[in-house]
């Protein structure tokens, strides 16, 4: 509580206030337009936060994740292109409802589904976070070690995309952890004498490539799509008998994105898709779905919201992102120099209270934004991409140079926008690539530790429980699914003989 | 290109270049064992190269019955786009770092298919200088100089 307390009172600092509700109207902005997502936005403003203090730099980013995720829904709705895919769900039943004409009552249910969902999940945030934390303080390398594999194990199951592929870029960006110099025992790696690579590869310049540029090379490929914005009356809160309809639809999704988030490496995408079905599944409206059941608004909406405070639960407590967003703040926070785990919260008192406190702020400005703003913001969608794309391209660049004032890191957020697209193209996550790398350092380093820790006695490993319980997990992420196939296929056949 | 071909070609793409990788860990000094934190600097590279070769190989025997997923051809505007990239990529390296944003961004916009003027003047020179200016006062970014970033740093 004491927590709670301090960080509503950092907010009494204008500066911080006044950051966060510039970073809520950033974010929506970046929310709304067709292409910038969440990730994107995140790694667009990665380079500006690191003049700032580390409390400063997790607040942005963490206010533009929740902010560009909610603002989704305004072009959801209005014009039926998702701002971000969270938001993709909401499509399939906010613009039948605006088509007729009841954009604002879309608008209005998406709201509060969004803020109840938000609001939750970061009082969800506020009491896991140090719990799962003090967990990990019995934790060593071993463990450690474990719980980042567990982590990248998931990475298997991150999208739609074949899970071999989702792999085989998850450990490239392993491999691209390894470039520089060894910090253990000074020994060159991949530099290929390069001075630029001796400390390796920018989380930025690459983050900046793999999703700015590389969505740059995709948005020209697809220049002749129109966008028609939807007439619409003021946005209104929902009435009585909508809120009755969709309260139970809004817990059961806002818990399904909590949980969801809370997930390595899954984020809110998944977190709606699978609340939008199970609202469909239990609603007695489930024909009415596909046609503007506000039920699905909420569904979605309630659902992807949650999952930005689960998914931070992971990421500050441990060290292992929650969604592709928390693999970007897990970066800034590691370029910061700081570490998440039990020593965040022991050395800076006040961070998770601020966070918290930010966070609710920047709910609850969502309101605001999604009854005042959403016919303003919508209108932003119209901006020709030839005319956003190269700002888009102007900041990446400068952002990607800004942060070591190296030409080089220029170079690779260039070829890594080349590379992305191409993953894209192949089916190759880019979000696996971006989490391998930021986890690919502490796989190494914990792995050493514990090797060095058992004399090279590495099969010790197993004999610890709490990693022999990831080690565990991780099959399971991994193999599941091909065994329980496997299981019925042998009880069919069984059955049959 | 064939349609098994579309679908194999990016998995042979990844074991050759984790192969590479692999025996490019070769050339990494080692340490002396009693500098040894846990195992040679080579030694962790070349298990996830293994890792990433194993899965292709795994992603190939998974495409034997692979159908049709050739990509979509892709439009003149995208192969313009990488062309600017490659020539502003030389001009970052070679030339002036402003320079290179001017003809970036107005570049871009030309080949996406704007040819309004003042659009293009814009995005080619007021918004690059307005950016490089807001970084260097804002975030003291040096640039590295060129012909034109010396008339703003002297």
């Amino acid at each position: 509580m004491g927590d709670i307390l301090s960080g509503l009172l950092a907010l009494g600092d204008p500066k911080l206030l006044l950051l966060i509700v510039a970073t809520t109207l950033a974010g929506t902005v970046i929310g709304v337009l067709p292409g910038l997502n969440a990730t994107t936005g995140a790694a667009l403003m990665l380079p500006f936060t690191l003049t700032m203090d580390p409390i400063s730099a997790t607040v942005v980013l963490a206010t533009i994740y929740g902010s560009a995720t909610f603002a989704g829904a305004i072009t959801a709705i209005l014009i039926n292109t998702p701002g971000t895919s969270a938001s993709a769900t909401t499509c399939l039943d906010g613009y039948p409802l605006a088509l007729r004409g009841e954009a604002g009552r879309a608008l209005g249910v998406a709201t509060i589904a969004s803020t109840f969902g938000g609001l939750v999940s970061i009082g969800f945030l506020f009491v896991a976070a140090p719990l799962m934390a003090r967990l990990a303080y019995d934790f060593g390398p071993p463990e450690y070690f474990a719980l980042t594999l567990f982590g990248l194990s998931m990475l298997a199951t991150i999208g739609g995309g074949s899970a071999v592929r989702n792999l085989i870029a998850g450990a490239f960006g392993v491999l691209l952890a390894t470039v520089g110099v060894d910090l253990l025992t000074g020994v060159e790696r991949y530099t290929f004498g390069t001075h630029a690579l001796y400390d390796g590869i920018g989380f930025v310049p690459v983050m900046i490539g793999i999703f700015g540029i590389a969505e740059l090379l995709r948005q020209s490929t697809q220049l002749d799509q129109e966008r028609h914005l939807v007439a619409m009356s003021a946005v209104k809160l929902p009435g009585w008998a909508d809120i009755r309809r969709i309260r139970t639809t809004v817990l059961r999704s806002t818990g399904i994105g909590t949980f969801i988030g809370v997930l390595p490496a899954e984020g809110a995408t998944i977190a709606s898709m699978i609340s939008y079905n199970e609202a469909r599944r239990w609603s007695p409206n489930r024909d009415n779905f596909g046609n503007g059941e506000i039920e699905g608004i909420a569904a979605s909406e309630a659902a992807n919201n949650a999952a930005i405070g689960g998914s931070l639960v992971p990421t500050l407590a441990l060290g292992i992102p929650g969604s592709p967003t928390a693999a970007i703040i897990l970066a800034g926070l590691l370029t910061q120099g700081l570490q998440p785990g039990p020593m965040l919260f022991a050395e800076q008192g006040e961070f998770l209270g601020v966070i918290f406190a930010a966070l609710l702020v920047a709910n609850l400005l969502f309101i605001a934004v999604g009854l005042g703003g959403a016919p303003i913001f919508a209108r932003i969608t119209t901006i020709p991409v030839r005319i956003l794309w190269p700002l888009v391209f102007l900041f990446s660049i400068v952002g990607a140079y800004a942060i070591r004032q190296s030409q080089v890191d220029v170079i690779i957020a260039l070829a890594f926008g080349v590379i992305g697209h191409l993953m894209i193209r192949h089916g190759f996550s880019v979000v696996s690539l971006a989490i391998g790398l930021v986890l690919g350092a502490m796989v190494e380093q914990r792995l050493g530790q514990s090797v060095a820790m058992f004399r090279g006695e590495w099969w010790m490993l197993f004999t610890r429980p709490i990693a022999l319980t990831f080690f565990a997990l991780t099959l399971l992420a991994l193999f599941g699914a091909q065994a329980t196939h496997l299981i019925r296929k042998i009880t069919r056949k069984e059955i049959a003989s | 290109m064939g349609t098994r071909l579309s679908t194999i070609l990016p998995l042979i793409a990844c074991a050759l270049i984790a192969g590479l990788a692999y025996g490019w860990s070769y050339t990494f000094k080692d340490v002396p064992p009693m500098l040894i934190r846990g195992f040679q600097p080579g030694a962790f590279p070349r298990l996830v190269a293994g890792i990433i070769i194993a899965l292709s190989l795994l992603g190939l025997w998974h495409a034997r019955h692979a159908g049709d997923d050739r990509p979509d051809a892709l439009p003149r505007e995208f192969h313009l786009s990488v062309l600017m990239l490659g020539l502003f990529g030389g001009l970052v390296l070679l030339g002036d770092f402003l320079f290179a944003l001017m003809i970036g961004c107005a570049g871009l916009a030309w080949c996406w298919g704007e040819r309004r003027v003042p659009v293009l003047l814009a995005l080619g020179l007021v918004a690059p200088v307005v950016v490089v200016l807001f970084f260097d006062a804002a975030f003291q970014v040096r640039f590295p100089r060129g012909f034109l970033i010396n008339l703003y740093y002297g």
